[in-house]
């Protein structure tokens, strides 16, 4: 069978599978809903109930194409047998012809836009790494596994769990065809909505305003998440004004279920959560009624998507929470440095001279922070008119509330679960002047065409760009299309061919992990990269050697355990120690495998301190507290008068001293102040450094041109005992023999 | 877990290591001036040890002071690594200096020390004490 037939087979399984639980879920709560409703919500329900299926059979390791498919078509049998795909229900008051015209006459060029780019080859930057590369993991695995080393795998994967099912059968491309669904479904619910409550038109022209949008086309035809997230935190909006209106308590469930299938999509929406709950309780409380037994109904449905997500990470990781919130939850995966480095990222992209440049970023640039809204948005605005709306008031409340997380990441794509907020918003607003309104759509829909969109948009912008309708239907094959248009692609394939099944690959960029088996090791994605980052580094950067000696001396004492303590506050730098030696007169101390070696922070590493390696350290990976320290506990008492840190250069500001536990179990003071040394730059350091990532089972390096130290592993690669095997696109990579 | 007892003598030496002096052979002052370097006699040996030969480049960081050229003028340079001249500079006036050169891999050996010898053609005579030297050392190696 051609691959396209898999391809939409995969997508629209996933979607009807989903549809047909979520009709169960709306059958058996009874709901009241318009004809045009039911599908929806259906969807919405079914989506999270789906997740949890799939969530459930990966972790039971039954994630596999038969295990899906057998299931997927059962369900859709005996929805089809029972009838629960009927329509039901009244209608929905009419919309205006003019509005349903305009409607599909703007938005039809742009869902056969938006569909062949959804079943085009996959090769968006995140999508094709680790939304689709966890995916495609779990699958190689046939359900979840402990994933140390790429704290993607540790957010929550609600949508990808979607995804897995659909990839199970329709590989990358089913999987952005089930988004495309999901982009599909935001403004039709945003029209029912409005139509629900009495402003149709508006909702016409705010789905038109959120549709057409460049970066919502963008995100909703990749194996991303963000418009799905925005869907479902807009549906929770829909249902909590549907049970203030209605007051139906058999709503509830639902809405806890979507709120916390809300934050099982992306950690962000955990709002859609705080929303659901805060409004129904601000309500019950106002109107002085019951609130602990809607509360708690809410609270528990929502408790079922979020807990599999919270306890796999507290059981696998130490953190429910991870990749952040490492300072409460101390944890050997991930550096409490790397939290605190990757919000500042988030916050402050590279290329954006100030936050004032934002605004333009965001609707007309899109280079810079990824993607943009399109120029119409420049006049979000004019929103702020719909105050005076009572349904207005309560959208841009939650566009606000949902826009929030906006702060935590400044990337054009964290408005996305503001846009219809907002569009609705401005359509209130606008739609008192019909021509006008329809004006503005039609410009839009022009501004937004992607051959238009060229003529302002900076060059590098992140846009759809054509219909690739040749390679939708695999005319052109999958192969033959990515390797002509990603630039990555084609380093995925030289990874698989030239490496073999297991091999692990440090890098320092991501790589199109849903296109090669091989385990990639991104130097930032998790604390076991991170330290074979600094590992490498040290046969690159001076100040990464242990090139500084520091010297305790101290009248011969008999201890329990010995301590050197760092005493300063401040950042960039970090506490590290690369060698703690123990002296009694001239000689050292040997080492025995009854002590009892401790560190804080990061106490997994200590053993890095004690391993006679120049290119290893143990490190604090946070900056400088007092009281980080490294100890040595003795199985028995031990005289010594002289302690010898070996120390990197990077740490100016660090400050230590040494204490003494005496065998009374008391501690005292040893020295303040050390005497202090450069030591030589040691030889061999980089192949000692290439000897340590070998011993972790690293024996393979991908390093870009333009990577810190690519030059140096060009010109030295004998000194660090690499063969270089192939170059793609300015990727480099290197056998460490 | 025992670590090798660390030797006093290793590849690369700045004058003010507490384990300098285990590195000179000859003609190197035992007085550490400034915190930072040390006089050279006219021909000075210094001994090295190296865990390596592979890719290896001797550096010296050194100075001859403006002064001493009134006395003796322009000057010549030598280094020679286990007999083998390395490098031979003629300089004309004074200032700080470095020299760094790749030293091929069969002059060394891993198994014995290996010397390096510091020639210069004209000795400086101190007015005061009438002590004939060569030129300041402040750090001397191998390095990758």
């Amino acid at each position: 069978m051609p691959q396209a037939f898999y391809i939409l087979y995969g997508a629209v399984l996933t979607v009807a599978a989903a549809l047909a639980l979520g009709y169960l879920v709306l059958r058996a709560l009874e709901l009241r809903l318009y004809r045009e409703e039911r599908p929806l919500f259906a969807f919405a329900a079914g989506a999270a109930c789906l997740s949890q299926l799939v969530f459930v059979a990966a972790t039971l390791g039954l994630a596999r194409k038969g295990v899906f498919q057998t299931f997927g078509l059962a369900v859709v049998a005996l929805a089809l047998w029972r009838g629960w795909f009927r329509a039901e229900g009244e209608c929905q008051p009419p919309l205006p012809a003019f509005w349903k015209r305009l409607f599909f006459a703007l938005g039809l060029p742009f869902l056969i836009l938006y569909f062949f780019n959804a079943m085009a080859p996959e090769m968006s930057p995140d999508g094709s790494t680790y939304h689709l590369g966890l995916v495609s993991r779990y699958l190689r695995h046939r359900g979840l596994e402990p994933i140390t080393t790429n704290m993607y795998a540790n957010l929550s994967q609600g949508i990808e769990m979607l995804y897995l099912f659909a990839f199970s059968v329709g590989r990358h491309s089913a999987a952005a065809l089930v988004h495309f669904a999901f982009l599909i479904a935001l403004p039709l619910s945003m029209i029912t909505y409005a139509r629900r409550f009495g402003f149709g038109p508006a909702g016409v022209l705010a789905a038109l305003f959120t549709f057409l949008s460049p970066v919502v086309g963008q995100d909703g035809t990749t194996a991303y998440i963000d418009v799905a997230t925005a869907w479902l935190l807009f549906t929770v909006f829909y249902l909590v004004q549907i049970w203030d209106r209605e007051r139906a308590p058999r709503l509830l469930p639902l809405i806890g279920l979507l709120a916390g299938f809300c934050y099982a999509a992306k950690y962000t929406a955990f709002l859609g959560a705080v929303y659901a709950l805060g409004f129904v309780a601000w309500k019950l409380l106002r109107e002085k009624q019951r609130w602990m037994p809607s509360l708690a109904v809410l609270a528990l449905c929502a408790a079922i998507p979020v807990i599999p997500w919270v306890a796999k990470n507290w059981i696998w990781l130490g953190n429910p929470f991870s990749p952040f919130f490492n300072r409460y939850f101390p944890n050997p995966y991930v550096h409490v440095s790397f939290e605190q480095e990757y919000l500042h990222h988030m916050r402050n992209y590279i290329g954006l001279k100030s936050h004032w440049d934002i605004p333009l970023e965001v609707t007309v640039r899109g280079a810079v922070l990824c993607g943009l809204l399109g120029p119409l948005f420049l006049l979000a605005p004019l929103g702020l008119g719909a105050l005076t709306h009572p349904a207005g008031r309560r959208l841009l409340a939650a566009g606000l509330l949902f826009g929030l997380p906006y702060a935590s990441n400044i990337g054009t794509r964290f408005l996305i679960p503001a846009v219809p907020f907002v569009s609705l918003a401005m359509a209130v607003v606008l739609i008192r002047w019909r021509a006008l309104a329809a004006g503005f759509a039609l410009a839009h829909a022009i501004a937004s065409w992607p051959d238009v969109v060229n003529l302002y948009c900076d060059p590098n912008a992140w846009r759809l760009t054509k219909i690739p309708v040749r390679q939708a239907l695999r005319l052109e094959s999958e192969e033959s299309w990515l390797t002509r248009k990603s630039l990555f692609y084609p380093i995925a394939r030289m990874i698989e061919d030239l490496t073999p099944p297991g091999a692990r690959i440090l890098t320092f960029n991501q790589v199109p992990d849903a296109y090669t088996t091989r385990e990639i090791l991104v130097v930032y994605q998790s604390a076991f990269n991170a330290v074979l980052g600094d590992i490498l580094w040290h046969g690159i950067i001076p100040e990464y050697a242990p090139q500084r000696q520091l010297t305790f001396r101290f009248p011969p004492v008999e201890l329990a355990a010995v301590r050197v303590v760092q005493t300063n506050r401040g950042g960039p730098d970090h506490f590290s120690v690369g060698e703690m030696r123990l002296f009694r007169g001239e000689r050292e101390l040997p080492r025995h495998p009854l002590w009892r070696l401790r560190a804080w922070p990061k106490p997994w590493d200590v053993q890095l301190a004690f391993d006679n390696s120049p290119a290893t350290r143990w490190r604090s990976w946070q900056t400088l507290e007092p009281g980080m320290f490294v100890e040595v506990e003795f199985h028995r008492p031990q005289t010594l008068d002289r302690v010898v840190l070996e120390c990197s250069r990077d740490q100016y500001r660090s400050r230590v001293r040494l204490e003494g536990k005496l065998p009374s179990g008391e501690w005292r003071r040893l020295d303040d102040e050390p005497d202090v040394a450069e030591l030589p730059p040691p030889l061999g350091l980089r192949r000692a450094a290439a000897c340590e990532l070998k011993r972790r089972n690293v024996r393979y390096v991908l390093i870009w041109d333009e990577d810190f130290g690519a030059e140096d592993f060009r010109k030295n690669a004998v000194l660090w005992g690499a063969t270089f095997l192939a170059e793609r696109n300015g990727a480099r990579l290197y056998r460490l023999d | 877990m025992t670590g090798p007892e660390p030797s006093p003598v290793t590849h690369f030496i700045t004058m003010n290591a507490p384990n300098a002096e285990a590195h000179f052979v000859r003609g190197v002052s035992r007085h550490l001036e400034g915190g930072a370097w040390r006089w050279l006699e006219p021909r000075a040996e210094l001994v090295f040890r190296l865990p390596t030969t592979q890719r290896l480049r001797f550096v010296m960081e050194f100075a001859i002071p403006e002064v001493t050229f009134a006395q003796r003028g322009p000057v010549v340079v030598s280094v020679l690594v286990n007999g083998q001249l390395l490098d031979r500079s003629r300089y004309e006036k004074g200032g700080e200096f470095r020299i760094e050169k790749p030293v091929p891999a069969e002059w060394l050996r891993t198994d014995l020390h290996n010397y390096v010898t510091l020639e210069i053609d004209k000795p400086w005579v101190a007015p005061q004490d009438g002590a004939r030297l060569g030129f300041i050392l402040k750090s001397a190696g191998f390095l990758q």
